[in-house]
């Protein structure tokens, strides 16, 4: 992959042409993408909904070049566009099918089980459920947290939460986890 | 020791992708995106990443070389205007009450033949 210089690309998405700001997206997507998708999938589980939502997320994100300000890098804005479509995938998911939140977690079990692209071991199946059994919001400082290893800060950009609160959040989320494990040992 | 499990995080994702999907990902997207798009609103970058100054600046640099232009359209035409009076001062000096008063009782050109040289040199 050729070498990915932001303040370069931010340059040409701002050109007056077409053909360049079209080019310098289509480096964007081929250097964002495969990140997004992972933290898209590990809060959607399935395949499928995670390819759509990414698709989503890059053509919301052409459409809605405006918005960007450059006060943040383009990852965090991307993330946070990418945060919201999955989080709005999940409660439409909810809503259609009257899922309370323990419903919504054996749903999204029945997904992981009946996923033929999940390969885990019994160790990270029970990892898994235990992330699924938290609140949405837990799930997903988690899963920033502890899979990307991202930085509160970065993470306090994308959610607009203190990075106070991300950090209580997050420990909450850890013990949640941990106690889950300690009881389906 | 349920803390040292949570930390003992593996790297190996336990989620799979189709053959090959990554490979085609970036291509496949870009051919789902619309042709018609916008530009970043960067007039509010931060430093790290803003337009070059000039970009920046263009409206502000324009305005500044069109005022400096005034101002020396300006000077020079006070200046000319400054040359011109002092010319006049100076004619005056040249041709004051007093010396025509002289030139005219030694020429011997009286009232009628001024005035009449004064309108027909009109």
């Amino acid at each position: 992959m050729s070498e990915f210089d932001e303040y370069k690309i931010i340059k040409e998405l701002c050109s007056d042409s077409d053909a360049i700001r079209r080019a310098a997206f289509a480096k964007v997507v081929e250097h964002f993408s495969e990140r997004l998708y992972w933290q898209i999938r590990r809060m959607v589980i399935v395949h499928d909904d995670a390819n759509d939502l990414l698709q989503n997320t890059f053509i919301k994100a052409w459409l809605n070049l405006d918005s960007f300000k450059g006060n943040s890098k383009l990852l965090t804005w991307l993330y946070r566009i990418a945060i919201n479509e999955s989080i709005t995938f999940i409660n439409r998911e909810r809503q259609r099918s009257f899922l309370t939140l323990d419903s919504d977690q054996a749903n999204l079990e029945e997904k992981l089980e009946g996923d033929i692209f999940f390969d885990g071991d019994g160790t990270q199946i029970r990892l898994q459920k235990a992330i699924m059994s938290l609140p949405l919001k837990q799930r997903t400082v988690f899963n920033m947290r502890y899979f990307d290893e991202m930085k509160y800060e970065d993470m306090s950009k994308i959610l607009g939460t203190s990075v106070g609160a991300l950090k209580a959040s997050y420990h909450i989320a850890v013990k949640k986890v941990e106690d889950y494990l300690g009881q389906n040992d | 020791m349920k803390d040292v499990r949570l930390k003992l995080k593996t790297n190996r994702t336990p989620f799979k992708v189709p053959q090959g999907y990554f490979d085609n990902l970036s291509g496949n997207i870009m051919e789902l995106i619309p042709q018609e798009g916008c530009i970043p609103d960067v007039s509010l970058v931060s430093n790290k990443v803003s337009r070059p100054l000039y970009f920046r600046r263009r409206r502000f640099i324009g305005m500044a070389a069109s005022v400096s232009v005034l101002a020396v359209l300006f000077g020079l035409a006070m200046y000319v205007s400054d040359s011109f009076n002092k010319s006049d001062s100076h004619a005056a000096v040249a041709f004051s009450d007093e010396f025509i008063d002289n030139y005219l009782e030694e020429s011997m050109v009286d009232e009628y033949l001024m005035y009449s040289s004064l309108t027909y040199g009109e």
